[in-house]
């Protein structure tokens, strides 16, 4: 019997090495298809322009530019996330309740989408911005691809037709700071202002 | 999520060592006698059985062929052995095989006197031996072709009684005298043919020098050349029609056929083994005679472990036969809350017992963990048990025992929680953003159903067999619920042991 064996898996060899190599392929593009290569999930920070020039939206208080950080998670062709803004271009200062504009220290995302195709990203986000707050909430529009040198490109931009601000946009770029695993739960929180109780809910909505 | 991926994985990998170790093979146990008209179940080679249903094959060694006279010496009857120490070849197979464990020799004394004691076989050869007395006489008294008849019979009935094995001579004296009167009647050709098969009866046949005409001893002489170059080793008594006959009437599942022959070089000794169940020379073996001794052990030992065993239906004591298996599984809802597959991955365990042949109780349990979808809409990753259990119905068809196992499925859910919020999955299903209309949740539930598994056993050796199985569960119960989880689909593979 083991002669019949060794006999039919000597006749069998090259339908067996047809099936490893075709079932290898399979894995591999299964791991390729499942693998996520527009994965943007994690942190993203960048600086927006000074005032002045394309920049007539987001600003510091003496016109410098502001730092952005966005906190991603993708979840198929769905996003949340939190939009950040910091006065220090070094990202060591957050925006505080002294801030005079503390309101507009933190966003949530809302209706986030990706495209995995054509790795595009859009959101809206219902709050104010640094610079050119006009004491009301508003809502904008982000918009970015995802670079192939793995940066997040493109623009936010005021899509609310009740606001002074309308239309305006600010072009921003993002680089990548941490992967979704680093990003810890505290990040996430967009703190109320004191006064939240008072009516002042242009954060966090 | 690692810890409780590994802890099913552990346990199975746990469970299949324990199963191996407790299903040590029990080796020298007590053969069980020969039951010649023992109902065979199936074929089955010795480590499809377990020891205690196997019976002993019976192996029938037939008389060594000698084919080591020389031609120079065929007319010197008084000349010395061309191998004057011939070892006892006989003894040395049988040695050889007494070493194996549900082996029931036959050895060629044995054969002999059972061929030679059938009642039924000498009136046959007593008609024979008048045949060939009458045969001879009418030679001698010229009647050439009356002589050729009546020899012709007496070789016909001698082959029929196996006188060949029992005592070669009788037959050989026939087949040479019918021999010597076809060419004496001028049928050289007819003659030719009988006389080779006279040797291949008795191939150390010789013969006084003055005995025959020349012409009848050109022919003995170039007869015995013919059958030493194209006799066929393997078959010195005769085909395999004429080999499956032969077990029958010795009950013996094996024939083994040895036969002396001078190689290039040395004496070489030809072993074959003709298999009455395959009916077919299975194995075969040429090798120096002095290297005999060493050699037939090994030869023997390949081939009982892949011949076949023949194996009791009514040999399980009450019937019933008890299987424990342990698997790697993997499961698949084809209804879910995600939007995509999550696949639970597991280890089962379960066991079986017969009730009546073809039907069996049965439980199962298995052990899963579900692993978070591409969208993760499975917010975390949850174990979940299932147990099942019912009556179950199987066939065998050789080392295959398939089955079909309808079952009660209890299965009680782990942590499971599922959304398409994103909101959720980012911030955590307590967080103002999340909907909480959006989460499914169905923790700690237990699903009632139906589950229908179909599968096979494959025997592998000794008691244990590979078990591959697929299933589907239906739930029903609890009336809520079911609709956002069901239907789990599951395949398993894994290594078991009866008993």
């Amino acid at each position: 019997m083991l002669f019949m064996i060794s006999r039919s898996r000597r006749n069998a060899d090259s339908p067996s090495r047809c099936a490893i190599r075709l079932a290898s392929l399979a894995t591999a593009t299964l791991v390729v298809a499942c693998s996520g290569s527009t994965d943007v999930s994690g942190t993203w920070q960048g600086v927006s322009a000074a005032r002045g020039g394309d920049n007539d939206l987001i600003y510091g208080p003496d016109g410098q530019g502001v730092g952005l950080r966005l906190i991603l998670g993708e979840y198929g062709p769905d996003l949340a996330g939190v939009l950040q803004f910091y006065t220090s271009a070094n990202f060591d200062r957050s925006r505080s309740a002294t801030s005079p504009d503390f309101e507009c220290a933190c966003n949530y995302l809302h209706g986030g989408r990706i495209d995995a195709v054509s790795a595009r990203i859009s959101f809206t986000l219902l709050g104010c911005t640094p610079g050119s707050a006009t004491g009301k909430a508003q809502r904008l529009r982000g918009s970015f691809v995802l670079t192939q040198q793995g940066r997040l490109d493109g623009t936010l931009r005021v899509d609310d037709p009740t606001s002074l601000l309308n239309g305006k946009s600010v072009a921003v770029q993002l680089d990548r700071l941490a992967q979704s695993s680093e990003v810890e739960p505290s990040d996430l929180v967009c703190r109320q202002p004191p006064d939240a109780a008072n009516g002042n809910i242009f954060s966090g909505r | 999520m690692r810890p409780a991926l590994a802890l099913p994985v552990r346990c199975w990998l746990a469970l299949c060592g324990l199963s191996v170790l407790c299903g040590l093979p029990t080796h020298g146990q007590a053969q069980v006698p020969v039951e010649r008209d023992m109902p065979v179940a199936a074929s089955l080679t010795l480590g499809d059985v377990p020891d205690a249903q196997k019976r002993s094959r019976t192996i029938a060694i037939l008389p060594l062929k000698n084919n080591l006279v020389s031609f120079g010496d065929l007319f010197a009857p008084d000349a010395p052995s061309a191998v004057p120490q011939l070892p006892d070849v006989e003894a040395a197979l049988q040695r050889a095989l007494d070493s194996h464990s549900f082996v029931s020799i036959k050895p060629v004394g044995r054969v002999r006197a059972e061929l030679a004691d059938d009642a039924a076989a000498q009136p046959l050869a007593r008609a024979a031996q008048q045949r060939y007395r009458l045969g001879l006489d009418l030679y001698l008294g010229l009647a050439t072709a009356r002589a050729a008849t009546s020899l012709q019979e007496a070789t016909e009935l001698y082959r029929g009684i196996y006188q060949d094995i029992v005592d070669p001579k009788p037959l050989a004296d026939a087949a040479f005298m019918l021999g010597v009167s076809l060419i004496d009647m001028g049928r050289a050709a007819q003659g030719h043919i009988v006389l080779k098969d006279a040797f291949q009866v008795q191939p150390d046949r010789r013969f006084r020098p003055n005995f025959f005409p020349p012409q009848v001893n050109a022919a003995l002489a170039n007869a015995l050349v013919d059958h030493r170059s194209t006799g066929d080793p393997l078959h010195p008594y005769g085909d395999n029609r004429r080999m499956l006959a032969l077990a029958g009437r010795l009950g013996a599942s094996a024939l083994v056929l040895a036969s002396l022959r001078q190689g290039p070089q040395e004496p070489e000794l030809f072993v074959a083994i003709f298999s009455a169940q395959r009916r077919v020379i299975e194995a075969e073996l040429r090798v120096p005679l002095r290297d005999a001794d060493t050699r037939l052990g090994a030869f023997f030992s390949r081939w009982l472990s892949c011949a076949p065993i023949t194996q009791a239906r009514e040999n399980t004591p009450t019937g019933r036969e008890m299987r424990l298996d342990t698997s790697g599984s993997y499961a698949l809802y084809l209804r879910q809350p995600t939007r995509r597959d999550f696949h639970s991955v597991g280890f089962g365990a379960g066991t079986s017992i017969d009730v009546r042949p073809g039907l069996e109780w049965f439980a199962r349990l298995n052990m899963y963990t579900s692993l978070s979808d591409p969208y993760q809409d499975l917010l975390h990753a949850f174990n979940s048990v299932r147990l099942m259990s019912g009556v179950g119905f199987w066939l065998r068809r050789g080392p295959w025992r398939m089955f079909a196992r309808p079952a009660l499925d209890l299965h009680l859910l782990g942590d499971f929680v599922a959304t398409t919020n994103a909101n959720c999955k980012l911030f955590g299903t307590n967080h103002k953003l999340c909907d909480q209309s959006s989460l499914s949740d169905l923790q700690q539930r237990v699903l009632v159903g139906i589950n229908l598994a179909v599968g096979t056993h494959l025997h592998i050796g000794r008691n244990f067999f590979v078990a591959l199985q697929g299933s589907a569960s239906t739930y029903f119960l609890p009336l809520t619920g079911t609709d956002r989880l069901n239907v789990p689909v599951s395949a398993e593979i894994g290594l078991g042991y009866r008993m």
